[in-house]
């Protein structure tokens, strides 16, 4: 039995189809958004802000623009959940930094916001992060408990579409920012090539990696999200050949701490997977994980330190002291150091795509154990973190509950610059097994 | 009663489109489900034909319950579903729209067709793409009855079409009930109800408003106002 604060909010292919179908009303749909987050917000505090009435203005908009069959794009109508840290007009920015409470509204849209509203998305507000993406928390909580952490740092992206107040959020990743978040709340999430979506008006942490990323129930859903915003991708949407895709299931020591009942769910897609006719292969990691890991963090602290030093003009005290810590610990580092890692890592990427065919699926575990109880931490990123400084695209799958009814899953990973391979591949089995359709109620 | 549809509750993500929706049609009989944009009727038919299942209710076609079935098992039992786009392959010729869609069991071969619907035989070498709007309504009816179904579901075949066109339908679904068949006819436009039905239900938020013969809201200003912001 799932809490009653889970609710599927809706896939997004079909709420789309509705409303260019005149059969579904933009304002209607705002209005049961609206009274979820009315009925949740108490307990889940997803959001951090949001405009009721300025939403239900644009759908009307969006109601009228459908009448006079001018769809602005695959986004019509649908409400979405932007994290604070990625300014969205009209709307306050504050990082969930006390030394930003005080902030005006942003008046420019980030990019990606603006991608999102040339699609015909309506902004419903803004969603709980931790500060400024690091690790001092939020106060969202897990819609599957609340006593447990959604994970972070986009902690209200993901549990804003895991209790149903809105079918589609955005977040961002420096580390595992999107992808563990959506499995902690049981749903999917696409965190699209590093680099391959405008970063422009999101706050940084560590640009290398810093990329924003697609909240919805099912992993069509995170797709659809994805390929609703995404310029640069050639590949059509499109079936995929059985024959020509390649399934790796990476080993590597990094998991030795994995929880059973998680390991249980790689087998688990491993079996499906076969079943759908793809070819499964299990193969041991060319490069450590753990290496990958250290040189992540490492330059990880460096550019932080560099992209945050500002804040510590800021009064010691409004500031987390996570954050104030790992710039201080970034200053520290010196730029040949930093550069020298990052040839390593560069060649590790190189040895690690270099080992495996461009049609290469591969799947991993996505945490070692299921959301941990409070709200002090946001949850083990290590398995998310190696797969982020790799840099291709991940797509997070939720696939069941452990013994805790707490929700688990798995990673599907791809070569740098194939997402829409990935995409396809999503759909693909989406369509074609139960399995791959989302956590059922 | 031929097909019979009990206490339907069907959801778009978290909206609640359907609140309970009853209907029933008859062997040989033409009912059509008025409403505004909106109001539930497309999705009332797409329901039945499980495209947008629903959460509560109940489907009942010949006795046998098939609530929820695929859209393919909806269609084998006897279904079809004429949609407001037609779907018409642009690049297949009209025989060949209709050759593909053909079962060898179906008591309709596309001579059948022909027959019923002379229009269709002289566009049967033009391609999809190169036919009118209201040659593709006809044709969408033509490929919908090679499935063999014994209800058919339209989707606002006067959508779109000049109104001497709208008579040519109307006529088609008056010549396919003197067959027997079942037809559930979803519209907008009142007096095309009006004309070809025998019985009408009005749809409004999710819920049936009104159901009587098409003569009695013919007669009822008040209602058809109310509901369908025309007077009759």
């Amino acid at each position: 039995m799932s809490s009653s604060y889970v609710k599927n909010p809706g896939n997004l292919q079909n709420l789309f189809n509705q409303i260019k179908d005149k059969e579904l009303s933009p304002v209607d749909l705002i209005n049961s958004y609206i009274n979820r987050i009315n009925d949740t917000q108490k307990d889940i505090e997803q959001w951090k802000t949001y405009d009721f009435e300025k939403a239900i203005e644009t759908a009307k908009l969006r109601e009228q623009q459908v009448i006079d069959n001018n769809i602005l794009g695959p986004l019509h109508g649908i409400p979405v959940g932007i994290k604070d840290i990625i300014h969205a007009e009209g709307f306050k920015t504050e990082f969930n930094c006390k030394a930003f409470k005080d902030t005006d509204v942003s008046k420019l849209d980030s990019g990606v916001v603006l991608a999102l509203r040339s699609a015909g998305a309506i902004i419903l507000g803004k969603t709980h992060t931790t500060e400024f993406a690091f690790y001092d928390p939020s106060p969202a909580r897990n819609p599957h408990n609340p006593n447990h952490t959604p994970g972070g740092s986009s902690s209200g992206s993901g549990s804003s579409v895991s209790s149903g107040t809105v079918p589609m959020s955005v977040g961002t990743q420096t580390m595992a920012s999107v992808n563990r978040p959506a499995i902690y709340c049981g749903i999917s999430a696409f965190k699209p090539t590093n680099g391959s979506i405008t970063t422009y008006g999101i706050s940084p942490l560590a640009p290398s990696f810093d990329t924003p990323g697609f909240y919805g129930w099912s992993i069509a859903d995170a797709c659809y999200g994805y390929n609703s915003v995404s310029l640069n991708d050639k590949l059509p949407l499109k079936s995929l050949n059985k024959e020509d895709v390649n399934i790796v299931s990476i080993i590597d020591d990094l998991t030795s701490d994995i929880n059973p009942n998680v390991s249980k769910q790689i087998e688990e897609t491993k079996s499906m997977l076969k079943e759908l006719g793809f070819n499964v292969e299990e193969k041991k990691s060319p490069v450590k994980f753990n290496d990958l890991l250290d040189f992540h963090w490492e330059m990880l602290i460096y550019e932080t330190g560099k992209n945050l030093q500002f804040l510590l003009n800021h009064p010691e005290e409004l500031i987390g002291p996570r954050l104030l810590q790992i710039i201080k610990d970034g200053l520290n580092i010196n730029i040949e150091k930093y550069t020298e890692t990052k040839s390593k890592l560069n060649r590790s990427i190189n040895k690690f795509f270099s080992s495996f065919n461009k049609n290469t699926i591969f799947i991993f575990p996505a945490i070692p154990n299921s959301a941990p109880v409070g709200l002090e931490s946001t949850g083990e990123p290590k398995y998310i973190a190696p797969w982020t400084a790799l840099s291709g695209p991940i797509v997070s799958c939720s696939t069941g509950l452990d013994d805790n009814k707490m929700p688990v899953g798995i990673l599907l990973c791809a070569h740098p610059f194939k997402d829409r391979y990935l995409s396809n591949f999503c759909l693909d089995v989406y369509n074609k097994s139960e399995y791959f359709t989302g956590l059922k109620l | 009663m031929h097909l019979e549809i009990k206490n339907l509750h069907t959801y778009y993500g978290l909206v609640h489109m359907l609140k309970g929706v009853s209907l029933n049609v008859n062997e040989g009989e033409i009912i059509s489900i008025l409403g505004r944009n909106g109001a539930g009727k497309t999705t009332t038919i797409k329901s039945i034909m499980g495209l947008a299942p629903s959460s509560e209710g109940s489907v009942i076609l010949k006795g046998e319950e098939i609530t929820n079935f695929e859209p393919h098992e909806v269609a084998k039992k006897g279904i079809s579903f004429v949609p407001a786009s037609r779907g018409i392959f642009s690049t297949l010729t009209a025989y060949e729209n209709l050759k593909i869609f053909h079962l060898k069991h179906s008591k309709w071969n596309i001579e059948d067709v022909f027959k019923l619907f002379p229009k269709l035989e002289k566009l049967k070498f033009r391609n999809g793409n190169s036919l009118s709007g209201g040659e593709q309504q006809m044709l969408a009816i033509g490929r919908s009855l090679v499935i063999n179904p014994s209800v058919i579901m339209l989707d606002e075949p006067s959508q779109g079409l000049a109104p001497m066109i709208v008579e040519d339908v109307k006529e088609m679904l008056l010549k396919l009930k003197k067959e027997g068949m079942s037809i559930i006819l979803v519209e907008q436009n009142l007096q095309t109800a009006l004309d070809v039905a025998d019985r009408v239900y009005i749809l409004d938020q999710g819920e049936i408003v009104f159901e009587g013969k098409s003569e009695e809201l013919s007669k009822n200003k008040k209602l058809t106002l109310k509901f369908l912001g025309v007077s009759t």
